[in-house]
């Protein structure tokens, strides 16, 4: 196993296992593996769970917002700007 | 109205609440989310008839709906965001370094939204270029497929997951640095 600790140590593989973790689109094999490397990697266990709160921050944001009124379209302006389109 | 737009309208009033929280966000602010709304239900009725029925009607939707998004922020030029402070981000697939990250995912100041934190996250999303603010909204905020948000904007699957992570990074590195700001004014006594 690779320290990423270390510099100069390539990050796609890591990248690549955490975003697919974020995702919840991985396969049983990756998600061990992505496990293990959580596990012995402190530092890709910090970008993990670092990223994870972010997306949840922003989610927490989202569910205010669906509490505030429910937008409108306002259909009857619509059709008479077509129907003044049509006409012209 | 005939028929077949009613189906349009149908579709429109079940995919608005959801639509309208993408502008917003995308905008910064629900008055502009409601033209956004507004302009796309009248642009989608406009050109229902070309509709040919290649790609989901929600899908078809989306892309109009973001398309009147992107446009209306890029007339905005004052509000134009620099894409370079997206490069040198660590953990760039394309980068070599691991640096030393800080752990503030169970820091109390992340732990519930108050309003300092709710103004954070709502101006670090605003920094983001437009089409890396679409994708993170999507993916991560509504929850859309990686498939259905690379047909609604029109770019590749992998093309979606580079912004999305740039954008996740972005991000994250904004809220660490809140963290470390907000401690490092209060050991100091220096407001941010």
């Amino acid at each position: 196993m690779t320290d990423p600790t270390k510099p100069n140590m390539r990050c796609e593989e890591i990248v690549e296992l955490i975003n697919e973790l974020l995702d919840g689109d991985i396969d049983d094999e990756r998600y061990a593996r992505a496990r293990e490397l959580l596990a012995q990697n402190p530092q890709c266990n910090t970008l993990y769970q670092t990223l994870m709160r972010t997306i949840e921050l922003y989610r927490a944001r989202r569910a205010e917002v669906s509490y505030l009124p429910t937008p409108k379209i306002d259909w009857p302006a619509i059709e008479s700007c077509i129907n003044q389109e049509n006409a012209s | 109205m005939s028929q077949p737009t009613e189906v349009l309208k149908q579709h429109l009033e079940k995919e608005k609440d959801k639509m309208f929280r993408i502008a917003w966000k995308m905008c910064g602010n629900p008055e502009d989310a409601q033209d956004i709304l507004q302009e796309t239900a009248l642009k989608a009725l406009r050109s229902w008839h070309q509709f040919r029925g290649e790609s989901q009607i929600s899908t078809w939707l989306y892309r109009i709906a973001s398309n009147t998004c992107l446009s209306r922020q890029r007339k905005k030029s004052l509000e134009f965001v620099d894409p370079s402070i997206l490069e040198g981000l660590p953990h760039d697939p394309e980068s070599s370094m691991m640096p030393q990250l800080l752990d503030w995912s169970g820091d109390p100041l992340t732990k519930a939204l108050n309003d300092e934190l709710r103004a954070k996250l709502d101006q670090a999303i605003l920094k983001l270029p437009e089409l890396y603010r679409m994708v993170f909204i999507m993916r991560d905020v509504e929850g859309m497929s990686g498939e259905h948000t690379a047909k609604t904007l029109g770019i590749s699957l992998t093309n979606v997951k580079v912004r999305l992570h740039r954008a996740r990074m972005f991000l994250r590195n904004e809220l660490e640095q809140y963290v470390t700001g907000f401690k490092t004014s209060k050991t100091t006594g220096q407001a941010q």
